[in-house]
């Protein structure tokens, strides 16, 4: 559960915070690497590393540090009266091991948190500690307005926060670093998370049907699905992303997303891509010619939510928990986002299987995820920048289960949130890693192999089985459950059937800002009408070319020149 | 009063009444709408499944509005806003209006100050400047970041200087006569005349106050002194699908209750009540205005 929050959180943040500039892209395409599973031993278990791993160098300040903070704010959330965002134990904690005392300079809910650092950055009126998006951390850093963290990551940085970069090569770290400076502390990426598809169960078992292993059998199922009316009248076969983003139809790890049906045919629209060493974007390619046809069949037979280009991710989340729908395509986590349809109804069953390819046996092209999304900048002149390192290190083994003393208040299930200074931090590996971990647990009935917050899974999934005939009554823990014994059981058994296209992160510069989203909207309508039929195929070679003369040809070279670091 | 019966005027009666109950139905229809969104199960608002009666009947909306005290603490921000920012209104734009309405005579500045005036409705330095502005200020974090900023508002005193400017001259002249200066003229003669178009701005000021909300997200550094609409704003998009990564799982099962449409409508109806409230009395300062505008032609 911890990651399923941080990974939605991720994409809160980042969707607010990059705001059209900074573009996913893909680099080299290579098979899925072996998980590391030397973390399951010494990471995961809270027992094999002592505290001081986790911690690093901790010694109270002798005199108060006073760090001003502006940050995410969220509502109170999982907290006993009385604690506030501001005021919890996990503020005391820092406070009290560290003698660092947290003064919020300003809060801000993530929508607007981006339109309030640019005002201070504008009225030079910086906080000690922000949370900025890389493009904003390169302006600061190009401005000489925040410090370079260098040595003091080398000296104060934890073994353990050290580790989490390390499971996925630095590549964070990379992405923080201007010049061979490191500017700021990145957050880290969660792998694994691509879209599986989920499908009702129940209604499989009702027409004696096997879950589809190729594409052409998700058509098939969806169009039993719809033919034997299972749900009513207007039965949907397989529910679309909203329009929630303009990029929801080909996003990775989001509800509805169709980017594994772009991907089996080798497209990745709305992602750069590395065509023979060089970059170019996806949704221009010819690839995606067969992608559109496919989709655009699919449409017009009924089997995609006929209405899924007006719809809000709203509409069609509803649509499913009123049980009219029986597929859609979804990460490991998403069973929380579904959970109404058996609170509505308990004989609902979901199955979560690796969204299918061309054939059984083809292997499954999906987008990894961005290196890193949001970064802790530290005002230039503060004199105690590793105070902020110890304390991210702090909150992260208290946020992670790995310190038993650090666990407050589990009965209210706090939000992330609560903590101050925390970003996504987490192993790479960490879905199959916790997945092998709780089935392992499980499997021998033996929690003390678990690290303290995967002990609460462990009791959650045991809750929801016991309750399996009323799955209504703690439908919290059903979803918990469901997010391993289902989404990452699906992620986890099939690691070798995937190949993962490795993402490349493009900032634009803010001369180009204004075209991009011309550009988007352009590709975002286009691919729309194609697939609804309203434009015949051929209708994307014109878009291309149009695609091209609006701009798109500047900035595609504006990336081969700048993004060269990213290529092969 | 004089009654055709014939059967034509009788039916244009009909019609007449029929179009303006249609128009008055078309009125009442979105608000309607929205109090039974506001009571339905939010996946049914989703769904776009409720007409004019709730759906699956519950309060969840309004307990999630309300709850946890922050939202009448909000509230209570948003009414001070609106009453410091009224009664400023009220004597600024007054004051500025008065010397306006003269004639170039009169007052023979009046012309650059009109263009000084003026020029702020067509340009305005942009988000930043202001920003900065205010913050410089030393009032940003404070009630006043929001009372400030909006204390005079240019197009209401152009609104007022044109309805002091349409009052009989005779009016002033015969005061002058009898003694009066220019501060008594204003307030005793003038502005007891003027009901009707201070009704007027003082509704429009207080409306606006009372809907905007980015300035409390920019202005106000915690979450827990944010005026109403910035409160619900922020727990509206905390509401949507993508935000739920901050609320634990219990929360999310009570906030799939009342996702999107039917919190926004709860939020809506809960939003409009105050304004519902005051204008049965702003309404009364109208017809007593126009009754005295005509009496004394």
């Amino acid at each position: 559960m911890a990651s399923k929050k941080f990974s939605k959180a991720a994409i809160v943040g980042s969707m607010a915070l990059l705001a059209g500039s900074l573009v996913n892209g893909v680099v080299s395409a290579h098979d899925v690497p072996a998980v590391n599973m030397n973390y399951v031993s010494k990471s995961l278990t809270g027992a094999s590393h002592p505290l001081s791993w986790y911690f690093g160098n901790i010694k109270p300040y002798k005199k108060t540090v006073n760090i001003t903070v502006g940050w995410f704010s969220s509502e109170p959330t999982g907290l006993p009266p009385g604690a506030t965002q501001t005021n919890n134990a996990y503020v005391t904690t820092v406070e009290k091991t560290l003698n660092v005392h947290l003064i919020w300079s300003f809060l801000e809910p993530a929508s607007e948190l981006q339109t309030k650092e640019n005002l201070v950055i504008a009225d030079n009126q910086l906080p000690d500690v922000m949370v900025v998006n890389q493009q904003t951390m390169e302006e600061l850093a190009q401005a000489g307005k925040i410090e370079n963290l260098t040595s003091v990551f080398q000296k104060d940085a934890s073994p353990y926060l050290k580790s989490l970069y390390a499971s996925n090569d630095n590549r964070a770290l990379k992405t923080a670093t201007i010049n061979g400076k490191l500017m700021a502390i990145p957050d880290t990426q969660i792998g694994y998370q691509w879209n599986l598809l989920w499908i009702r169960k129940d209604w499989l078992e009702k027409l004696h049907l096997q879950p589809p292993k190729t594409m052409a059998q998700v058509v098939q199922v969806a169009k039993d699905f719809i033919a034997h009316h299972l749900g009513g009248k207007n039965t949907i076969g397989l529910v679309g992303p909203g329009t929630n983003s303009p990029n929801s139809l080909t996003m990775y790890n989001n509800f509805g997303g169709l980017d594994t049906i772009f991907g089996a045919f080798g497209a990745y629209p709305t992602y750069w891509i590395d065509a023979n060493g060089k970059a170019e974007y996806g949704s221009v390619q010819p690839q995606m010619v067969a992608a559109l046809k496919f989709l655009r069949n699919m449409y017009k037979e009924g089997v995609l939510d006929p209405s899924f280009a007006t719809q809000t991710t709203q509409n069609e989340e509803a649509a499913l928990d009123s049980g009219q729908a029986g597929m859609f395509f979804g990460p490991w986590w998403i069973s929380g986002v579904v959970e109404q349809t058996v609170e509505n109804n308990p004989k609902v069953q979901w199955i979560a299987v690796p969204a299918p390819g061309l054939t059984a046996n083809s292997k499954l092209n999906v987008i990894a995820p961005p290196w890193s999304e949001n970064y802790i900048v530290v005002k230039k002149g503060f004199p105690d920048p590793g105070a902020v390192l110890k304390a991210i290190a702090i909150d992260q083994t208290d946020y992670r289960g790995h310190n038993p003393a650090g666990l407050f208040y589990p009965q209210y299930n706090p939000g992330w949130a609560n903590w101050p200074l925390l970003v996504q931090l987490d192993y790479y590996d960490s879905v199959p890693l916790q997945y092998h971990d709780l089935s392992e647990a499980l499997a021998k009935h033996n929690p003390g192999l678990l690290a303290p917050r995967d002990k609460i899974i462990y009791d959650r999934i045991l809750a929801a089985k016991a309750e399996s005939s009323d799955p209504a009554k703690d439908i919290a823990y059903w979803a918990e459950s469901e997010e391993w014994t289902v989404g990452a059981k699906a992620v986890s058994e099939n690691l070798s059937r995937y190949n993962q296209i490795e993402p490349l992160q493009v900032v634009l510069p803010v001369s180009m800002e204004a075209e991009w989203t011309e550009l988007q909207s352009l590709e975002n309508q286009t691919l729309l009408q194609i697939i609804t039929g309203q434009k015949p195929v051929s209708a994307f070679q014109q878009f291309v070319q149009e695609w091209k003369a609006l701009g798109g040809t500047k900035i595609t070279q504006y990336v081969q020149a700048h993004m060269t670091q990213f290529l092969g | 009063m004089v009654r055709s019966k014939s059967w034509g005027s009788r039916i244009a009666d009909a019609a007449i009444v029929g179009v303006l109950l249609f128009l008055a139905l078309l009125t009442l229809a979105p608000l309607v709408h929205t109090i039974a969104e506001s009571l339905s199960n939010g996946a049914k608002a989703a769904a776009n499944e409720v007409g004019f009666w709730p759906k699956e009947f519950t309060w969840a909306s309004y307990t999630t509005l309300l709850q946890g005290g922050g939202f009448f603490h909000a509230f209570w921000i948003s009414v001070k806003i609106v009453i410091l920012n009224g009664v400023l209104n009220f004597f600024l734009t007054i004051l500025m209006a008065y010397p306006l309405s003269k004639t170039p005579q009169e007052f023979p500045a009046r012309r650059i100050y009109i263009w000084v005036v003026v020029f702020t409705m067509l340009f305005n330095g942009g988000l930043i400047p202001w920003y900065i502005t205010i913050a410089h200020l030393g009032i940003i974090n404070t009630i006043w970041a929001l009372v400030l900023p909006g204390a005079v508002q240019v197009f209401n005193v152009l609104i007022l200087m044109n309805y002091f400017r349409s009052l009989p001259k005779e009016l002033d002249e015969a005061a002058r006569l009898d003694g009066a200066g220019p501060w008594y003229i204003c307030w005793k003669i003038f502005v007891p005349l003027s009901l009707p178009a201070l009704a007027t701005v003082m509704l429009f000021d207080v409306v606006s106050q009372w809907n905007s909300f980015f300035n409390g997200f920019i202005l106000i550094n915690n979450p827990h002194n944010y005026p109403l609409m910035t409160f619900i704003q922020q727990l509206v998009t905390e509401s949507q699908a993508a935000n739920l990564s901050l609320l634990t799982p219990a929360q999310i099962a009570e906030l799939s209750k009342t996702t999107g449409p039917s919190l926004n409508a709860a939020k809506f109806i809960i939003g409009m009540i105050p304004m519902l409230a005051i204008y049965p009395f702003i309404q009364r300062y109208f017809i007593r205005g126009i009754r005295l505008g005509s009496l004394n032609e």
